[in-house]
């Protein structure tokens, strides 16, 4: 059996890697919803809104779907 | 039926043929364009070795040379040394271990150009979450891949950003392929923890570990798109790394020559510090 020490330095370990890991993604993922004018945001406020957004919107997947449906219909 | 002396070549036939068609043709086709050069007329003339000659008297290849060479000494052995920490921490079964290794391999998911966008944004000076971050704890405003001495090093944290999970794969692989019994007998030699590790789990990993060098060092003295997509080369030359060179010479420069023979060069480049690799991790009773 490992030891309660070994075990809590390899799970705190991992954590802090797979929070290195993750965290770039989960803004990339969080900031995909951010309305248009939240996307800009100076960096000399620093909070939870500079990851979670005020409020959750799709329109950034909308509309980069709609523009991508009407360039398919388009001849090239 | 089929002679059985040429039966086995005829199934190995069309790798062949596609390796030659794809690999090696490819490969001659650079050497000799690397004889050629351009008049401005567009017609391609056989100029011998002066590529060569022109790219050995040019400081700024030789600083491309310094920068590729910085890079790679720094992030191989770096992402192995990650990759191996992180194979041996996700390989002993615990609860919830899945879920690490499974977020710990997601920047595979990520292909590498979006990654280099992906950090373009983070790593910002005005909007970036990172800096707005060490702002407030107080280090205050990096500029990362804008400023000269910082930008290798971002490019180097990047590129082990993606890459470390994907070659902690093959390691945890060669991890578990170290037969239980020898762990076992090591135990009843009254053996330590730390001299398990050192005498059976290190040597027994030579080989993986090998592997995973050769592959990488490949694979970085062929880096690129985060170079394109976030540097140019730049600043002041300080990530312009021989493919980034190549690239300038072919498409900025319209000078084919120089950048085949900039290819050739990196070629035997890799070469060489391959063959110094399966040298330096050799097995003192291995042979060849």
């Amino acid at each position: 059996m490992e030891k309660p020490f070994h075990l809590m330095l390899r799970y705190g370990l991992l954590s802090i890697f797979a929070f290195l890991v993750v965290c770039p993604l989960a803004w990339l993922g969080l900031a995909s919803m951010r309305p248009q004018n939240e996307i800009f945001q100076s960096v000399s406020d620093f909070g939870w809104h500079s990851f979670i957004p005020s409020r959750f919107t799709f329109d950034n997947y909308a509309t980069s779907c709609w523009r991508s449906a009407i360039r398919s219909l388009l001849p090239q | 039926m089929l002679s059985s002396r040429w039966t086995p070549y005829l199934f190995v036939l069309p790798v062949l043929v596609g390796i030659g068609i794809f690999r090696l043709t490819p490969i001659l086709v650079a050497i000799f364009g690397s004889l050629t050069g351009v008049s401005l007329m567009g017609e391609s003339r056989f100029v011998g070795l002066e590529n060569f000659t022109d790219l050995l008297a040019d400081p700024d290849f030789w600083s491309s040379v310094h920068v590729t060479l910085l890079f790679n000494i720094i992030i191989n052995p770096l992402q192995l040394v990650v990759a191996f920490c992180l194979a041996l921490l996700v390989f002993r079964p615990m609860r919830g271990l899945w879920l690490y290794r499974t977020l710990l391999v997601l920047p595979m998911a990520v292909s590498t150009g979006l990654s280099a966008v992906l950090f373009g944004l983070f790593l910002d000076a005005n909007l970036g979450p990172l800096n707005s971050f060490l702002q407030w704890i107080g280090v205050g405003i990096q500029s990362f891949h804008l400023s000269q001495n910082q930008a290798l090093y971002t490019l180097i944290g990047i590129a082990t950003w993606k890459g470390a999970g994907y070659w902690m794969l093959f390691l945890l692989a060669g991890l578990y392929a170290i037969p239980a019994t020898v762990y076992e007998a090591a135990l009843i030699d009254g053996s330590s923890a730390w001299q398990r590790f050192r005498h059976v789990t290190l040597p027994l990993m030579r080989r993986p570990m090998m592997f995973v060098l050769v592959v990488d060092t490949t694979f970085n003295f062929l880096f690129f798109a985060p170079v394109y997509i976030l540097t140019s080369g730049g600043p002041a030359g300080s990530t312009s790394v021989l493919m980034f060179q190549a690239y300038q010479a072919a498409f900025t420069f319209s000078d084919i020559g120089r950048s085949l023979a900039i290819s050739v060069i990196l070629l035997v480049l890799i070469l060489l510090i391959v063959m110094l690799e399966f040298r330096l991790l050799r097995s003192p009773g291995e042979r060849q």
